[in-house]
């Protein structure tokens, strides 16, 4: 069991805050994402101490459950994940960084348009560019090839100027 | 907003991460040791474990009716004739029978018939109905009368035979007349004599010659057992 627990302690510690921004995207809030990592962790590490051999590629398993995890959290009470300026939450401090970089209306903007696309596309952008897992790493993860791996990357940063674009216009 | 400068805000966004206080508090909670025991962590369990058998409830019924007739089978194994277990008792005593080979078949059928004795003083002592017993006895002998004709070593099956003689006088002792078991008795005076016979053709000394007088004595006395005892003396 200790053996189990050192790996995954070690698989914490390497995809904690991926995970958490990964979810963070999705929901567009700091409690709600919190709640369901420890969720994501806490059923990761029952499952890996019990059949740890199955377990290939241990984040890609973790962001499934996270997937998983952010469905059932729409999916109770019938919500939706809207995203626009009024959900997001007010900062008027700059306690930590993450306060401080929605205190950025640019940044905050970017932030508007990536939870605002698509779910593929928002994860392939999140993981390359902010998590900053290579494009093998991302066809892993994604069980595609490299090239389409690619592909996908072109398209969604493209979707992603386009957003923002139409944003910009808005405001 | 140029494809660079998109880039840099979004590497920007990599300062949205969880507070270490929630980091290491998470872990901490994570490796916690499960509580070992708590009322509502045991109703949970069961309500688990009774969904976990109605899914699964042929085999659970096959496993549940496997393990109420073993059970049964095993507490058959106490019962006397009378009881209602006693058929179980035989079914297994038949299926037994069915493995033990034609050369041990007399020695068997003889343990039956002591088996049935004590069964027989069981119940005499318990001032139950021994009318079933009896019965049983009986058959047992009848049995073993056919199989011992057969035997063809006399040391293998005398041991029975003493015991038999013992518990048929455990059994006078309580007061129950068992009535005459013939054909048990003439095929071990048959088998007695085919013995002597034997001896008799054969050169003796002064006493193996006394011995087999003895034995002739006893025969002659019908006290087969003791017959017989004398007879295995003289092969000493």
């Amino acid at each position: 069991m200790s053996k189990a627990k050192d790996i995954f302690s070690k698989i914490y510690d390497d995809n904690i805050e991926r995970i958490y921004r990964f979810i963070f995207f999705k929901v567009n809030s700091k409690d709600i994402a919190e709640d369901i990592c420890s969720e994501v962790f806490l059923r990761g590490w029952q499952t890996f101490k019990q059949n740890s051999k199955e377990i290939e590629n241990p984040s890609a398993f973790l962001y499934q459950i996270a997937r998983n995890l952010v469905i059932d959290h729409y999916r109770e009470k019938g919500r939706t994940p809207t995203v626009s300026s009024d959900s997001l939450p007010i900062v008027d401090s700059s306690e930590n960084m993450e306060e401080a970089v929605f205190m950025n209306s640019d940044l905050n903007m970017v932030k508007m348009a990536l939870s605002d696309l698509k779910d593929e596309y928002q994860e392939i952008i999140v993981w390359h560019y902010i998590d900053e897992y290579t494009v093998p790493e991302i066809a892993e993860l994604m069980g595609k090839s490299e090239g389409a791996v690619r592909v996908q990357l072109h398209r969604a940063l493209k979707s992603l100027k386009n957003t923002l674009d139409n944003k910009v216009k808005i405001a | 907003m140029t494809d660079k400068n998109l880039i840099e805000q979004l590497r920007a966004l990599k300062e949205i991460k969880p507070s270490q206080e929630w980091v290491v508090l998470t872990k901490e909670n994570l490796f916690k040791e499960e509580p070992k025991f708590t009322l509502i962590g045991f109703i949970k369990e069961l309500r688990r474990g009774e969904r976990f058998v109605f899914n699964h409830k042929p085999a659970f019924a096959a496993v549940f009716s496997a393990v109420i007739f073993i059970g049964l089978f095993g507490f058959a194994q106490n019962s006397v004739p009378g009881d209602s277990l006693f058929p179980l008792k035989k079914i297994t005593e038949k299926g037994q029978a069915v493995l033990v080979s034609g050369k041990d078949k007399p020695r068997h059928d003889l343990e039956m018939v002591n088996k049935r004795l004590n069964d027989l003083t069981k119940i005499a002592s318990l001032n139950g109905d021994v009318q079933p017993a009896i019965r049983e006895y009986k058959n047992s002998a009848e049995e073993a009368a056919k199989s011992i004709k057969e035997a063809g070593n006399i040391e293998e099956i005398a041991g029975e035979i003493k015991k038999l003689a013992e518990n048929e006088a455990i059994v006078r002792s309580l007061g129950v007349e068992t009535g005459e078991t013939e054909e048990l008795e003439n095929a071990l005076a048959e088998l007695i004599e085919r013995e002597i016979k034997t001896l008799e053709r054969t050169f003796l000394t002064v006493e193996e010659s006394e011995m087999l007088a003895v034995a002739k004595e006893l025969f002659e006395k019908e006290e087969y057992s003791k017959a017989l005892e004398q007879i295995l003396e003289i092969g000493k």
